[in-house]
């Protein structure tokens, strides 16, 4: 079963900086967007690339995002030679099994996955990012420039680039230089955490990365800096579009707003769909007294009151006299009569009661941010949510 | 889970009330609701009672059918032992034109499947219809009565030519009425019936005996003629047969009526299925306005909409104004257009400026693919 390129999605990180909304689920299972997870943007942009394998490499609270993968159908993966492919760290006969300890270490414990399927490329994504992407066409360039591993970089603002890792490349283009969060940048071209390997070096890399004790396993920090000294080509391919990292509250909220604007990314394309598995509900019913402005609304919501510049996910109930702007509802949160919702993250299922108040407006203050509720909270009756707060439990009006 | 039903559902020639609706495909494939097809009730009513294996008997015009059911796997039903089983109309040897002129005669073309039907009992129906009918629980009227034959039945009348039961005091009826509409005795029958599958085979080699076609005037009537009785579940909340336009504007306007939606979308019930599409959800421009309209994913609306229907993927344009409208999937409203109790059909485009006015009685329906 030869294949030219299969790819690994490392989906088993934490995302420790969605606090609440990550106590309880991976975060590429976050919904994102009104209709989409957000791991749907990789698994859609690999259908739509025509990568028909994939191994998507769980460790942090799998059984949700298990469950959402399924067999691939959704996202067109379900082939007879390919498909969706969840691989969790396991036992091993005679040692002792390993949780992964690093992203090369996933890949490490998974050479015999990719070995069975004989590939020639490896690409390896993040279940963290939102953008689309088209892999075949940096894949014809990893082969023409006859690189070991290309990596994928978009151009960020000077400011910006002390948070990324940073390629510095030579005139003819190739990566020179790789630095980690540097302090004093020397380029703004930022690694987008998306690599091709030949995996006949990528292979061997592994193994050798593995036997080192004083390594932390991880493309970025090990895997890239070795091959760049062991004299390998590396490869910067420069992606022009929208890309946005999705690991912070900010960032989620913000990449959601950007959704409202077809002009930073179409989802309308129908030549690139993003793909989904969605539950089945009904069109979604706008009462009488709806009023929704600058908004995205999905299947099985049900809107009797004003909704300006928000995206809601399925389910979402915005009964008569609430209000909701600026706010991110996850599917199956409930904003009751009379309560207000601003610039705010609603986990799923959340529910805000009667007259209470989530978030506000921003205030010039450095102490304001988009207050977030977890999932499965609910807002007491008049209760009120701070901005820049974050929910785990319940709350009561004091 | 109930494996022993197996589900029959059968097209017949579409009713030519229903005028331009059925210009390119049969009634069963008539959108609905925003995101459904006709047929989508009783597959899902069938899938939803646990019934694994379903036969559909198709007309001519099917190709908007086959399109739209595919292998069943948005049912469920894509499987290698049974599933969805597509049965064209040529399946006779005698060339036939591909249209039934009555449920015995469709039935009569697939005898070979019917026979080979391991299930003791079939759930036999047609496809125009809309409603979310509990069918487990009519099966359970089936079992505990033990009758050949169960009939789904509802208090009231359908404006169109239909037929009526009239039970006795033990509940099972014996007689059977037509009537060419309105109010009458007894019960509305829903035309969807569960039997026996031995039972049903001798009502077919009977109608094939006499070249007859007709489930209700030869089959049943045969049946009660030799003192046969039907056991009776009613439901009484939201179905509709869609027979002409008519039918179907006022089925779609009922569904602003929240009980009626409540009825046939259950927040937390029996879900109807339909074909899935990759879809991105609904955007409300800056100057959009919108109230008491139903809408599906995939649609861009930046003019005013009110007590509308949208189906996937419809784009409604700034300064257009429509109300009372049902607009089928992918059609554009261009600026400034004014609709008003307006069907349109898949794929057309109602270009800038244009206003088109209908009435209740006599809504406008512009054929799929039209540019206005």
């Amino acid at each position: 079963m030869k294949k030219e390129c299969i790819a690994m999605l490392l989906a088993g990180g934490q995302g420790s900086r969605l606090y609440a909304l990550t106590a309880n689920v991976a975060k590429p299972h976050i919904p994102f967007g009104g209709k989409y997870r957000i791991i749907d943007f990789p698994l859609s942009n690999c259908a739509n690339s025509g990568i028909d394998t994939v191994g998507v490499l769980t460790q942090y609270r799998p059984m949700k995002l298990n469950a959402y993968l399924g067999t691939g159908q959704p996202w067109d993966l379900s082939a007879d030679d390919g498909g969706v492919f969840v691989l969790p760290p396991y036992m091993s006969a005679g040692e002792k099994g390993n949780w992964f300890s690093g992203t090369a270490n996933a890949i490490y414990q998974n050479i015999d996955f990719i070995d069975v399927r004989d590939p020639e490329y490896v690409l390896i994504l993040s279940g963290d990012h939102i953008y689309k992407m088209d892999y075949s066409d940096m894949l014809r360039e990893h082969k023409e420039k006859g690189a070991a591993c290309t990596i994928a970089v978009i151009q960020v603002g000077m400011d910006e680039a002390k948070r990324f890792g940073i390629m510095n490349c030579g005139e003819d283009g190739y990566v020179v230089d790789f630095e980690e969060k540097p302090a004093h940048p020397k380029s703004d071209l930022a690694s987008m955490g998306i690599y091709i390997f030949t995996w006949s070096k990528l292979r061997q890399a592994l193994i050798d990365d593995n036997a080192d004790p004083n390594s932390s396993q991880d493309f970025g920090k090990n895997i890239i800096p070795n091959l760049l000294s062991a004299g390998e080509k590396l490869w910067a391919y420069r992606f022009k579009g929208y890309w946005r990292d999705v690991g912070t509250i900010t960032s989620l909220w913000d990449a959601n707003m950007d959704m409202l604007s077809p002009e930073l990314i179409d989802l309308y394309d129908s030549s690139w769909p993003i793909m989904s598995r969605s539950p089945i509900r009904p069109p979604h019913v706008a009462g009488p007294e709806a009023d929704i402005r600058h908004s995205i609304v999905t299947e099985g919501c049900v809107v009797d009151g004003s909704v300006f510049n928000s995206v809601l996910s399925n389910q979402v109930v915005v009964e008569k006299g609430a209000h909701v702007e600026y706010s991110v509802l996850m599917p199956g949160a409930v904003v009751e009569a009379g309560a207000e919702v601003r610039f705010a993250i609603l986990g799923e299922n959340v529910r805000v009661c009667k007259g209470a108040h989530v978030g506000t407006e921003p205030d010039g203050t450095d102490s304001w941010g988009v207050a977030t509720c977890g999932p499965d909270v609910t807002v007491g009756p008049g209760a009120q949510v701070a901005p820049g707060a974050m929910l785990y439990d319940d709350l009561v009006a004091t | 889970m109930r494996n022993d039903l197996h589900g029959i559902i059968y097209t017949l020639s579409s009713e030519p009330a229903l005028r331009e609706l059925v210009e390119h495909r049969n009634s069963a494939s008539i959108p609905f609701g925003g995101r459904y097809r006709l047929i989508d009730f009783a597959l899902s009513a069938m899938v939803n009672a646990g019934v694994r294996d379903v036969g559909v008997i198709m007309e001519r015009d099917y190709q908007s059918l086959l399109d739209h059911l595919s292998n069943g796997a948005d049912w469920g039903l894509a499987r290698r032992t049974g599933g969805l089983r597509l049965l064209p109309p040529f399946g006779l040897r005698e060339a036939h034109s591909g249209n039934f002129n009555g449920c015995m005669e469709a039935l009569r073309s697939v005898s070979s499947y019917i026979r080979d039907i391991p299930q003791e009992n079939i759930v036999l129906c047609a496809a125009d219809w809309v409603g979310n009918i509990d069918l487990g629980k009519a099966v359970d009227v089936h079992m505990r009565t033990g009758a050949d034959i169960t009939a789904v039945c509802s208090e009231g009348y359908g404006p169109f030519p239909h037929h009526r039961l009239v039970p006795d005091g033990d509940g099972l009826a014996r007689k059977l009425l037509f009537s060419e509409g309105g109010p009458g005795p007894g019960l509305f029958s829903r035309e969807i019936y569960i039997l026996k599958r031995d039972f049903l085979l001798e009502l077919m080699d009977y109608c094939s005996d006499m070249v007859h076609d007709h489930f209700h005037r030869d089959a049943l009537a045969h049946y009660l003629a030799g003192g046969g009785k039907i056991a009776v579940y009613e439901h009484n909340q939201y179905a509709r047969r869609i027979t002409s336009v008519r039918d179907y504007y006022d089925a779609s306007m009922e569904l602003f009526q929240p009980k009626m939606l409540a009825e046939l979308f259950p927040a937390d019930g029996l879900p109807i299925r339909t074909k899935e599409r990759a879809e991105v959800s609904t955007y409300y421009g800056e100057q959009a306005k919108v109230s008491g309209s139903l809408v599906a994913d995939g649609c861009y609306i930046e003019g005013q909409i009110e007590n509308c229907i949208l189906f996937r993927g419809v784009r409604v344009a700034k300064g257009a104004r429509l109300k009372n409208c049902i607009i089928m999937q992918d059609t554009a409203i261009q600026a400034d257009a004014r609709l008003s109790s307006v069907i349109a059909d898949k794929d057309c485009v109602i270009t800038q400026g244009t206003v088109l006015t209908g009435t209740d009685t006599l809504p406008i329906v512009v054929p799929k693919g039209t540019t206005v």
